[in-house]
């Protein structure tokens, strides 16, 4: 089997959302219910609906694994960063099992670009990889 | 006067003027241009080199005492084309503008790293006294140290201890080997598929030409430091400075693991 072709993805800016990506595919619909989870601070509904039980994320720092502990992760998370909400996805790609992005994300601190990979098993997030890029002043 | 002299590992000999310099012997005679005459006087330390490991104004010091000495100009700083950390701080940190003062820089403070892995940022100006910089301001310099102060605490390699770094090790083998054959075969399973920005790649073949493409254009890749690693069952994450033709930059991976070899691989570059 010969590399596929590029599968880039025209971001294109939509004002009526946060995201600011054509939602076209249900990956990207998955991905943008995410964003509004977040951005909406509901991670019971994030964990819940998005990952497995066993979902395991990987950040630079930690391993996070559970749903209870993903909720926990993402309390500290976004408390940490003191985070306000997803300005933009800069970078998307995505397959039938796995999507990647890198976004800049709001936060009391200022500007920071975060990049994010999962692994979807039956519809929901088996794996999950997560860093950031220091903040932008 | 004839001298006999080691530099850069290898014996030199060469029939000099009492009042021949070193720095002029290095240019001159032996074609090392690296060692900059700045202002010939011992102030501007463009021409610092390590004389039996120490740093030396090289216009400060003629060649008929180096007999005997074995010097290191900045041409020998890297080993087998290898940038040292301090190097790769530099670009990394873009800590130089016109490049004049920047070889003597790098080696006075390769004698401050051996002397004092984790200098203060005082101890590193206080350090860089004896250079004169026009340009850059010293700031990015200053930088640059400490971000070599961090890629020496992380080298390229880890220590193996599970499978799944032992795993990561040979990816990094393989990769700086360019032995994409064997990493895709021994690394990736049949089916396995690698998702980065520039597509998915699906199965080995599609793998090794992803390889090879990145290959020629990027050009062969050295690993500097592994930065961040972390594992779980049947996964790990690692983020790394490497080298290449497109300069210095930090990578991060995500590899999904089922009997010892990868399924899914996420990259991308910071």
């Amino acid at each position: 089997m010969t590399a596929q072709p590029a599968d880039r993805v025209t971001i294109e800016y939509d004002p009526n959302s946060t995201v600011r990506i054509v939602v076209d595919t249900p990956m990207k619909r998955f991905y943008q219910e995410q964003v509004e989870y977040l951005n909406a601070g509901d991670f019971e509904g994030l964990v819940n609906n998005h990952y497995h039980e066993d979902a395991v994320l990987l950040s630079a720092e930690r391993v996070v694994r559970g749903h209870d502990a993903l909720k926990r992760h993402y309390a500290k998370y976004t408390g940490l960063m003191a985070f306000l909400e997803v300005v933009s996805t800069d970078k998307w790609i995505e397959s039938e099992t796995t999507f990647a992005f890198e976004a800049t994300a709001r936060t009391q601190w200022g500007i920071s670009r975060v990049h994010d990979a999962f692994l979807l098993r039956d519809g929901k997030i088996a794996v999950h990889f997560t860093g950031g890029i220091p903040l932008l002043r | 006067m004839h001298i006999d002299l080691t530099v850069n590992g290898q014996a030199r000999q060469a029939d000099v003027e009492p009042r021949l310099l070193l720095v002029d012997l290095l240019r001159d005679e032996f074609g090392l241009t690296g060692a900059k005459v700045g202002c010939d006087t011992g102030q501007c330390g463009s021409c610092v080199v390590l004389v039996d490991g120490v740093s030396v104004k090289s216009c400060a010091m003629l060649a008929v005492q180096a007999d005997g000495a074995n010097i290191t100009t900045v041409e020998g700083l890297s080993e087998a084309g290898r940038l040292t950390p301090l190097q790769a701080a530099f670009q990394t940190m873009h800590a130089v503008q016109c490049g004049f003062c920047t070889p003597g820089m790098i080696v006075s403070l390769s004698d401050l790293l051996k002397r004092n892995p984790d200098p203060t940022e005082e101890e590193v100006r206080l350090w860089l006294e004896g250079h004169l910089c026009r340009c850059t301001g010293y700031e990015n310099v200053v930088r640059a140290v400490e971000a070599a102060r961090q890629i020496g605490k992380s080298p390229a390699h880890i220590l193996a201890d599970t499978p799944l770094k032992q795993l990561y090790e040979r990816q990094v083998a393989y990769l700086e080997a360019s032995d994409f054959d064997a990493l895709v075969e021994n690394n990736y399973h049949e089916d396995a598929i690698l998702t980065s920005f520039d597509g998915i790649y699906t199965g080995r073949d599609a793998l090794r030409e992803y390889f090879r493409n990145r290959a020629q254009s990027q050009g062969q890749i050295d690993f500097l430091s592994t930065e961040k690693y972390v594992e779980s069952d049947g996964a790990f994450y690692y983020e790394a400075l490497v080298r290449s033709a497109e300069g210095v930059r930090k990578i991060y991976n995500g590899c999904v693991v089922r009997d010892g070899k990868i399924t899914h691989h996420f990259e991308g570059a910071k």
